[in-house]
């Protein structure tokens, strides 16, 4: 401790960081406030050097104390208007999965009840997996975003994952044409129905459909929607109720 | 007298800087902390609300199709405390605000709509062995 | 004051195995009990002693926390930590198992039959409490599954009188529950408690409700209707229950269940210190304060914890208990000259 001398015959303080802080702080201090006239000190420059070190890591400390207690007070403050925010967009976004899951889990608690054939059942829950799949996918996107500031941005993503990978979803999106996307999906329904009608399996069946249009093996949800529409119909039941399936609730 | 005065001035020079230096940090890191809890924030937020959004998404999704499965099955008469519980399920996610994190009454109507979604499945003979918990999912926090 | 309770008879009703509750059919003639052992045993008195009339055998996969009779007496639900409730029909000495219910997630901890009989509750692990509603050809229908409590439900009890239904958690808390536009609802939580409540009890009026708790006091809790002369403030048509009085400084363990005597007013504990006490209200007290005394004290009545008391609903003084060393017992309590 080159500065102790220095300080024996100085008064002790207490500040938060403890009076041996002060003892060895008094040195610098004395070395900092006579620099100017250097005719206090006529030690080596060695011990000055020293001195002035210490000051500044000292000085580097308080900064970082300073920096440390500005990102708790910043933080604090603001986590929760994140987590509102963050909150809101993810229920939104996860909404239309839920909802998916719900309907295609309908349909099979009704196969289930009404002893229907094993290869509906093991269609609905292919596609239930694949659901499955574009939850993940959706949340991962969400995680990965979720840095964005707004939620349109965060939309924007997820509406570019899917109409990179599909057609026919423009029309999806565009809350001003559900009637037209009505009629869209029902002519869709029908013609993966029938290209569905062979003894292709439903995943090879779709996958192959999905690479052809995409080239990507990521389920969209047009087309999980398309699908569930389908085994709607093949149950005959029509589910308009895919048209309130929507990623955008402007 | 003196020496105790300059040690006393010295003693404010010291911690007149160690405020300011502190100040400094404060400042920068405030800054920096406000940006951090907003991401971190909304990355809780978002799974939070991801997880009862897909849930709430589920029961709906359920719900709905499974009115229009018992208003299309003509053969038996379906029962009216089925028909009447799904709308009241239908109801009471309609009135849910599942995308304020502010709505006070969040828990406390998500447990409701839960009880209901349970009371539907019971109605429905949806028996506990097959049913698709909607919390198990890829949201498993 | 040991005097005041006498043992008439000691059983093992489910050698070993544990003894977790008894019901009294509505009669007093006949005794349900089941246990650890997954049976459901019938006890009725042949002479001068209880014999095993019938062994419900086969309804359930794992223990049987509880048993409760229909208020007509001729059907008997079992629940069961397999996730179950069984509801059994009588028919001479023969029980068949009509129907399962099934639908809590988990253990299925207490079953009540509402006074009318049409309306059965139960109450599970899973935190819920369901209420069932019976039809003329005994269809079991849930009414309403309540997600009111933040912790497993130990306890299911109707009022005496009304549709009223309450409940008892391991968060401390007891719940009200009743009819609100074809759904039930919470309409009371009774917070005092400073840990898990185990057991409830109406009196005879159903204006009181006892309720014990691992905090090793019972609580008394009365019923003030809306515009009560006390001036208890009460929200809406709902009354309100107010605490007033804790028996405190009796039970050195969990109190695990009360039983109130429909007939005396006289109120039993069964205790995790293996003793049976019994209370009666002070001829007295007030009864918007009233104090109990103690009135008689069983210390060592079974070898191990007390699980259940239950007084006769026709026999004066007649008081059945179980324990975890798979033994029931029947007490003679004889209220004492001098209180």
């Amino acid at each position: 401790m080159p500065g102790r001398k220095n300080c024996s015959d100085s008064h002790t303080f207490t500040t938060c960081t403890g009076i041996l802080v002060v003892t060895t702080t008094m040195s610098w201090v004395k070395a900092a406030v006579s620099r100017p006239s250097e005719d206090v000190f006529d030690e080596d420059a060695d011990e000055l050097h020293l001195v002035q070190k210490e000051w500044k890591s000292t000085m580097e400390k308080r900064v970082k104390e300073g920096y440390r207690d500005g990102v708790e007070a910043g933080k604090e403050l603001s986590l929760q208007q994140g987590f509102n925010r963050g909150y809101k967009q993810g229920a939104e976004l996860m909404m239309t999965c839920g909802q998916l899951k719900g309907i295609l889990s309908a349909l099979l608690s009704w196969c289930h009840l009404n002893g229907q054939i094993s290869a509906l059942l093991s269609k609905i829950n292919n596609l239930l997996a694949e659901v499955g799949k574009y939850e993940k996918c959706v949340l991962k996107y969400m995680n990965s975003v979720s840095a964005q500031p707004h939620l349109g941005e965060l939309l924007d993503s997820v509406q570019d994952m899917d109409l990179s990978h599909t057609v026919p979803v423009e029309n999806e999106f565009d809350a001003t044409e559900t009637g037209r996307l009505c009629e869209n999906e029902s002519e869709l329904s029908e013609n993966s129905c029938r290209s569905n009608g062979g003894a292709d399996s439903l995943q090879s069946d779709s996958w192959r459909r999905t690479k052809e249009h995409t080239h990507s093996e990521r389920p969209t949800l047009a087309w999980l929607k398309e699908e569930t529409a389908c085994l709607g119909e093949q149950l005959g039941l029509s589910l308009d109720i895919l048209q309130h399936v929507q990623q955008l609730e402007s | 007298m003196a020496a105790a005065a300059s040690a006393s001035d010295m003693f404010d020079a010291i911690v007149m800087a160690e405020e300011r230096f502190h100040g400094e940090g404060y400042q920068e890191g405030y800054a920096e902390g406000s940006h951090v809890g907003v991401i971190e924030g909304s990355r809780y937020g978002a799974l939070h609300g991801a997880k009862i959004g897909s849930e709430i998404g589920y029961y709906l999704g359920f719900a709905l199709t499974w009115q229009r499965l018992l208003h299309r099955s003509a053969e038996e008469k379906p029962s009216k405390k089925k028909i009447k519980a799904l709308e009241s399920l239908i109801g009471m996610i309609q009135k849910y605000p599942f995308e304020d994190p502010i709505y006070d009454k969040l828990h406390e109507d998500l447990e409701k709509i839960r009880g209901k979604f349970k009371q539907v499945c019971s109605l429905l003979n949806i028996q506990s062995d097959f049913r698709i918990n909607p919390e198990r999912s890829a949201l498993t926090f | 004051m040991k005097d005041s309770l006498s043992l008439l008879a000691r059983i093992p009703a489910h050698p070993d195995s544990r003894c977790w509750f008894l019901a009294w059919d509505p009669s007093g003639t006949l005794l349900a009990s089941c246990g650890g052992d997954r049976s459901v045993r019938i006890w009725g008195k042949e002479g001068d002693s209880w014999v095993c009339k019938s062994v419900l055998g086969e309804g359930h996969q794992r223990t049987i926390r509880k048993v409760a009779w229909s208020p007509c007496g001729s059907y008997l639900a079992s629940a069961s930590f397999d996730a179950t409730t069984c509801i059994w029909k009588k028919s001479q000495d023969e029980f068949e198992c009509v129907t399962t219910l099934e639908g809590h997630e988990n253990e299925v901890k207490s079953v009540s039959w509402a006074p009318s009989g049409s309306l059965l509750a139960t109450g599970s692990r899973d935190k819920s409490v369901w209420v069932w509603e019976v039809d003329e050809e005994d269809e079991y229908e849930c009414v309403s599954v309540l997600n009111a409590h933040t912790q497993d439900v130990k306890h299911v009890v109707w009022h005496p009188n009304q549709e009223l239904l309450a409940s008892a958690s391991y968060d401390d808390t007891v719940k009200l529950y009743r009819e609100e536009e074809d759904d039930w609802v919470c309409c009371a939580t009774l917070e005092g408690h400073e840990s898990t409540v185990w057991s409830l009890a109406f009196d005879q009026s159903g204006e009181r409700l006892a309720s014990c708790s691992d905090d090793k006091t019972v609580r008394i809790w009365h019923q003030y209707k809306p515009g009560n002369e006390q001036g208890v403030v009460c929200s809406g048509a709902d009354p309100s229950w107010k605490c007033i009085c804790t028996l405190s400084g009796f039970h050195t363990r969990t109190i695990y269940d009360v039983a109130w005597c429909r007939l005396t007013g006289a109120l039993a504990t069964a205790c995790g210190d293996d003793a049976i006490r019994i209370f009666e209200e002070e001829p007295l007290s007030n009864p918007q304060q009233p104090t109990f005394a103690l009135t008689a004290h069983m210390p060592r009545a079974h070898s191990q914890d007390v699980n259940c008391v239950a007084w006769n609903p026709k026999e004066l003084g007649l008081l059945a208990s179980c324990s975890d060393d798979g033994e029931m017992a029947f007490w003679k309590y004889q209220r004492p000259e001098v209180c």
